[in-house]
């Protein structure tokens, strides 16, 4: 069950949903809007700036508190500082976080400030690392990954269900990826290289699974569940990439080559390929990201291994290739009618103090809605950042 | 279902909205087209960035095989080229923010700005144009891009003005060290009074925009970079010479009071954040200090309370920045 408060929640997807669709006309005030609009309740958001440095003032706040804690339990019970000890003492810190979290969150109306997410990621790294040492798991072993692993998933998992924290989420499958890398593992190292016959079709799973359960009824979990679907995007290419797959033969048989590397070389070049034109053809902004943000390893990789040209001629050849391309596409964007455009989205960066804007005027009954006034409350000095609206 | 067709059906049983606006807004839904706005955005600036870097060093490498002067001349070219599109297609000069609606031409006049400086610095290097004053060169293209900025109303152009005229005093800084002293040694305090002069000098050029009312959208760039720089420099202080460490507390101290001022007109969070930041840095470093002359265990048990609290009261200022900011004002 969702610690946070959710009639709140649906406050803010609906105020959101009503404030982008007031902004681009398509609905005007009346009455029973107005009172809708009053009666609901919401959480505010804060920009990104806001978020970060809440997040790096109470981390250090909670590890000065556990550290504390720590020291004057052991030092007026007089107790042996074992590593055990210290761990068993670790996990129930943790524990008692969370419960302090929940009773935080209950009583301030905090969803997603920094300060929430820092106590969040406190607890649990304090949980799992107590716990991996009072068991006295062995970390060189790979039965002891697995374990490491499987405790991982289960933890983050129900992290990412209660809190519904898109870091959590992320991390739950890069360990759900590494479950099945240790069970071949167990079985014989070099079985890893064909680790993408099971890597690939398990993302392709979770991608499958996540797209079941994405539905209006489970908004809470969006951001996790679009995190959970860039991850297991990144994963299948890791999976591929062929530096990747060459350094583990390294690693694990001190192979200086491999077979099969044209067809590696290939699947990485044409994973993010692939990515950027299914997000195109099927309007899937989170692959999009995927595919431009894998271009880069792709590169690296390929200039790695085959160094055709001196790097700077790459830049400036690349450089004016992007230019190009850009103005070729905005040119025909602009020009041309099609199921794109280059035309910003409306519902963008709608900061907290925007959509009151937007949401006070349109709650006067009578009033057209005014037009979105620039928000003074964003952080930074070249236009800020808000929370990026997607649905 | 999308998503947001799901939304407005729902919406729509909530009486939120009529079954006529439910209809257009489907309708609406359907029509919608996936912007690519900010991706192209993006990539073109990364081209960019690409394309000047790799010049850059395009010409760094090949110095010796190129004709200078062929270089020279396309590396100018391309930059009278560029401005000749701004001044050609910009709106004209304004003290107000101006907006232009072409994508590119942003990106035209960053282009010119940096190939400007690239052209500047090849200058000097390869015909030493300004003698043997390095410095000029920074200082000629900073006061360029200055002018850049205003008149074509860039706020990145302006950020990279405002980096070239920091490395100015940087480079004006380090020959005087060299005279100075017998070794050749980056001591503290030049450094630390050519910061002063350029925060102090950057915090007017802001306040200058401000009371002339010259892009005042501009003010903001001013100030972070003034703050960030003169709180920095007075932290330097404190941390490197302990017989003027009480001084730079004080100037700290002044420094962060007129900030926060600054922060509460502007409502800014993040100038507020590094004036925050630069004074509980100070602060903490001056509590550790006397703490730590005393008896060892009961230092640290006392750091421990100090960290806990100190980081919850920044907690509470940065939840409630807002109302800190009026009850300042009473």
């Amino acid at each position: 069950m969702l610690q946070y408060n959710t009639d709140k929640l649906d406050g803010v997807l609906f105020h959101q949903a009503l404030s982008k669709w007031i902004k681009q006309q398509w609905i005007t005030s009346s009455p029973a809007q107005s009172g809708y609009i009053r009666s609901t309740l919401s959480y505010s958001k804060y920009d990104w700036l806001k978020r970060l440095g809440l997040y790096i003032v109470t981390l250090i706040a909670a590890q000065s508190s556990v550290g504390f804690a720590m020291l004057f339990v052991f030092q007026v019970f007089q107790v042996d500082p074992e590593v055990k000890v210290m761990a068993g003492f670790t996990a129930v810190a943790g524990i008692a976080l969370i419960f302090v979290l929940n009773k935080f969150i209950k009583q301030n109306n905090v969803y997603k400030q920094g300060t929430d997410d820092a106590w969040l990621h406190s607890a649990l790294g304090y949980i799992y690392c107590g716990l991996i040492l009072v068991l006295d798991i062995d970390i060189s072993t790979h039965a002891g990954m697995l374990f490491a692993a499987i405790s991982l998933l289960c933890l983050t998992g129900f992290a990412a269900y209660q809190y519904s924290d898109s870091f959590v989420s992320a991390i739950c499958v890069i360990a759900l990826n590494f479950i099945p890398l240790y069970l071949v593992s167990m079985v014989a190292q070099e079985l890893l290289f064909f680790s993408v016959l099971l890597i690939v079709p398990l993302n392709l799973l979770v991608i499958r699974t996540i797209n079941k359960y994405n539905k209006l009824e489970n908004h809470y979990w969006h951001g996790c569940f679009v995190v959970g679907k860039v991850m297991a995007c990144v994963m299948m290419y890791v999976s591929v990439n062929l530096y990747v797959i060459r350094s583990l033969a390294y690693e694990l048989m001190g192979a200086e080559s491999i077979p099969l590397q044209p067809l590696f070389l290939g699947l990485t070049i044409a994973t993010p390929l692939v990515f950027i034109t299914m997000a195109i053809r099927k309007k899937l902004r989170y692959l999009l990201y995927c595919g431009l943000g894998l271009l880069l390893p792709t590169v690296a990789t390929v200039r790695y291994y085959y160094s055709v040209m001196p790097v700077e001629l790459a830049c400036l050849l690349g450089g004016l290739i992007l230019i190009i391309i850009c103005y070729v596409a905005i040119r025909y964007l602009r020009n041309n009618e099609s199921a794109y455009t280059f035309e910003a989205d409306p519902d963008e960066n709608l900061s907290s103090a925007e959509m009151l804007l937007i949401l006070q005027q349109f709650g006067k009954p009578g009033e057209p809605p005014a037009p979105t006034a620039d928000s003074k409350f964003n952080g930074g000095s070249f236009g800020g950042g808000g929370s990026q609206g997607d649905f | 279902m999308k998503y947001e067709q799901q939304l407005a059906e729902r919406l729509s049983d909530l009486g939120a909205i009529t079954s006529d606006e439910k209809t257009t807004i489907i309708q609406n839904i359907q029509k919608q087209k996936f912007s690519l706005h900010w991706e192209l955005r993006v990539l073109l600036y990364i081209g960019i960035s690409m394309f000047t870097g790799g010049i850059g060093v395009f010409i760094y490498n090949n110095i010796g095989s190129i004709g200078h002067i062929i270089l020279i001349f396309l590396l100018f070219a391309s930059c009278v080229g560029c401005y000749a599109y701004a001044f050609k297609k910009g709106l004209p000069y304004s003290t107000e923010a101006v907006q232009h609606t072409n994508p590119f031409y942003d990106y035209v006049v960053l282009l010119g700005g940096l190939l400007f400086v690239s052209s500047q610095g090849y200058l000097q290097f390869q015909f030493e144009v300004y003698g043997n004053q390095w410095s000029s060169a920074t200082l000629v293209s900073s006061f360029v891009l200055f002018a850049t900025a205003f008149r074509f109303d860039h706020k990145g152009v302006l950020s990279i003005a405002v980096s070239l005229f920091a490395a100015f005093f940087g480079l004006v800084v380090t020959p005087l060290e060299w005279m100075q002293s017998t070794q050749y040694e980056v001591g503290d305090s030049n450094y630390i009074q050519a910061a002063l002069v350029l925060g102090i000098l950057l915090y007017g050029f802001g306040w200058l925009c401000r009371n002339r009312n010259i892009k005042l959208h501009f003010v903001m760039v001013f100030m972070q970079f003034a703050a960030n720089i003169l709180l920095i420099t007075m932290l330097s202080g404190i941390f490197s010479s302990e017989s003027a460490a009480f001084m730079y507390t004080m100037g700290l101290f002044i420094g962060g009071f007129v900030f926060f001022k600054e922060a509460q007109k502007a409502e800014s969070f993040a100038l507020l954040l590094s004036v925050v930041l630069a004074v509980y840095i100070g602060v903490t470093y001056w509590v550790f200090k006397i703490l730590f002359m005393g008896d060892g265990l009961v230092a640290v048990y006392v750091s421990f309370i100090y960290i806990i609290a100190s980081g919850v009261g920044i907690i509470y200022l940065l939840r409630n920045h807002k109302k800190v900011f009026r009850y300042a004002t009473v």
